[in-house]
């Protein structure tokens, strides 16, 4: 499932209903992106833009992929679009199996797609101006593990 | 008229819409060298080996032929999570 949100995101609830009623998983792994601070930048929200017509099937054909590739039982993705204030969550993956090592593999592919691979541009807000974020050639290296 | 439509950073060059007279046959190749006359940045910055290019909602190569209706998506480097 993937849900795209204009407005902060309640990762306890997300976790809490993600678990509930998993009787036959073993193992859930999660990950929660934050809008860091970053020292001297001095970061104060990133804005996310998307492709509205883009952005959902992208991640649906990574959430696919993810399935066919490990035994999951289920898998999620929310991704925050818009203004997101610095500590507030970006993105919050989980994923669901029989056994952990599944669970972990999946999130941590998910991850490194939704870094690379799906249509988002980030847009640092700091107290000196604003700066549009290129991916780093450790996130594609990331990626490209999976290959 | 073909619609464009600029995302992410190209968006702050190029304004996040416009549409376009499309001649007979012209290429999204052509399309996209015509947008970059209008914005040095811009320019530069579509060269980039990372930047996508959606037709209709499909990612497709700069050779494209673009049609009347036609809805083109320019994309940066994608940059999530």
């Amino acid at each position: 499932m993937i849900l795209l949100s204009e407005t902060p995101i309640d990762i306890g609830r997300l976790h809490a209903d993600f678990a509930s009623g998993l009787d036959d998983a073993g193992a859930i792994a999660s990950f929660v992106g934050l809008v860091r601070r970053d020292g001297a930048a001095e970061v104060e929200a990133l804005f996310l833009d998307h492709a509205p017509a883009l952005t959902k099937p992208a991640i649906e054909t990574a959430l696919e992929t993810a399935k066919a590739r490990w035994p999951l039982i289920k898998a999620l993705a929310v991704h925050r679009i818009g203004r997101v204030e610095v500590g507030d969550p970006i993105v919050f993956v989980a994923t669901a199996s029989a056994h952990r090592r599944a669970a972990f593999e999946a999130c941590d592919f998910l991850m490194d797609f939704l870094k690379t691979d799906a249509p988002f541009w980030k847009k640092q807000i700091c107290r000196s101006g604003e700066e549009w974020i290129e991916p780093r050639a450790e996130d594609y290296a990331d990626r490209d593990r999976w290959r | 008229m073909a619609k464009v439509v600029f995302y992410g950073r190209f968006a702050d060059f190029m304004g996040r819409e416009r549409d376009i007279a499309v001649g007979e046959g012209v290429r999204l190749e052509t399309m996209i060298s015509d947008l970059s006359k209008e914005n040095d940045a811009f320019a530069d910055a579509v060269k980039a080996p990372a930047v996508k290019f959606a037709v209709n909602n499909a990612v497709a190569p700069l050779s494209t032929v673009i049609k009347e209706k036609d809805e083109v998506a320019v994309l940066p480097p994608f940059s999530g999570g």
